[in-house]
């Protein structure tokens, strides 16, 4: 009699065992998906902002490719500086000759709006692109310098068409 | 039969109680490992960062010469504040701080830059964080 008594204990044990397991599990899958689910939405939110970054890096930083872009014509890589974060006058003024959706195609943000400002103690000295004023903006600022030591500001912007 | 059914009753009580704490135990180690996740270098860190040595090369590039100008270009929402030293982190030589700017703050990053000032042979500190 006692004997199947005990018999009855062990096997309600184990059902409570495999009852908390199976709920610990539904926790943990769930504290998993909800971290993982945000974690997705930042990646999303911050994956257009470090690729902008990163255009505004070789943009800020290197001559392009061409590295003469601005006299041969040969395209393939913007950049308008002749040294880290110095500004090449000649290649900003050759960037008016772009249309906005070559911009956006060598930025490799094709299915933005993007628009570069150059602005000297606050003023825009110069500006090329089409980021819309109506709808929500990004936008990146990089400090930069001409090459006779005038310190400057180069402003990305770029928001959804 | 009285005390067999308490010696159940006080088991059970027993089981719900270790249920009870390893929930706790799982949720404690839940939020320690996802505050963990959540405390590795944010965006902001590795940005912030970038922006210091962009400011830092311009600042190079002027010898140094106007910080405050420099500090004036800069996006709107950055805080700065730099320090000259002699030699590496020797004698504190200079400080500038960006115009409507705290002088320090608790979230503050710190890039250093070495250069030559003439003969001399100097540190810059820039610390910079975000308004």
């Amino acid at each position: 009699m006692s004997y199947k008594f005990k018999t009855r204990k062990g096997q309600s044990y184990s059902i409570e065992m495999i009852f908390f397991v199976t709920i610990s599990l539904i926790v943990i899958y769930s504290l998993f998906s909800i971290f993982t689910t945000l974690m997705k939405l930042n990646a999303n939110e911050d994956k257009y902002y470090i690729k902008t970054w990163s255009s505004s890096d070789i943009l800020v930083r290197t001559r392009g490719f061409s590295p003469d872009w601005e006299e041969d014509g040969n395209l393939v890589v913007l950049g308008i500086a002749n040294g880290r974060n110095v500004i090449d006058p000649l290649k900003l003024h050759s960037l008016s000759n772009l249309t906005d959706a070559e911009i956006s195609s060598l930025m490799h943000l094709d299915i933005y709006n993007v628009s570069i400002e150059v602005l000297i103690n606050g003023n825009i000295y110069f500006q090329k692109g089409n980021a819309i004023t109506n709808g929500t903006i990004n936008q990146i600022e990089r400090i930069c310098v001409f090459a006779n030591g005038t310190p400057c500001m180069l402003r990305i912007r770029y928001s959804l068409g | 039969m009285r005390s067999k059914i308490n010696r159940i009753k006080a088991k059970g009580f027993i089981s719900i109680l270790d249920a009870i704490f390893g929930l706790m135990a799982l949720l404690l180690f839940s939020t320690i490992i996802f505050s963990y996740f959540q405390n590795l270098p944010s965006l902001y860190d590795i940005f912030i960062y970038k922006q210091g040595y962009d400011v830092l090369t311009v600042l190079e590039y002027t010898n140094f010469s106007n910080p405050t100008l420099v500090f004036q270009q800069s996006s709107n929402n950055i805080c700065m504040r730099l320090e000259i030293y002699n030699g590496v982190a020797g004698t504190l030589l200079s400080t500038y701080y960006k115009s409507g700017c705290d002088p320090s703050n608790i979230n503050e990053k710190i890039a250093w830059r070495t250069f030559i000032d003439g003969n001399q042979f100097k540190t810059a500190k820039l610390a910079i964080w975000r308004k």
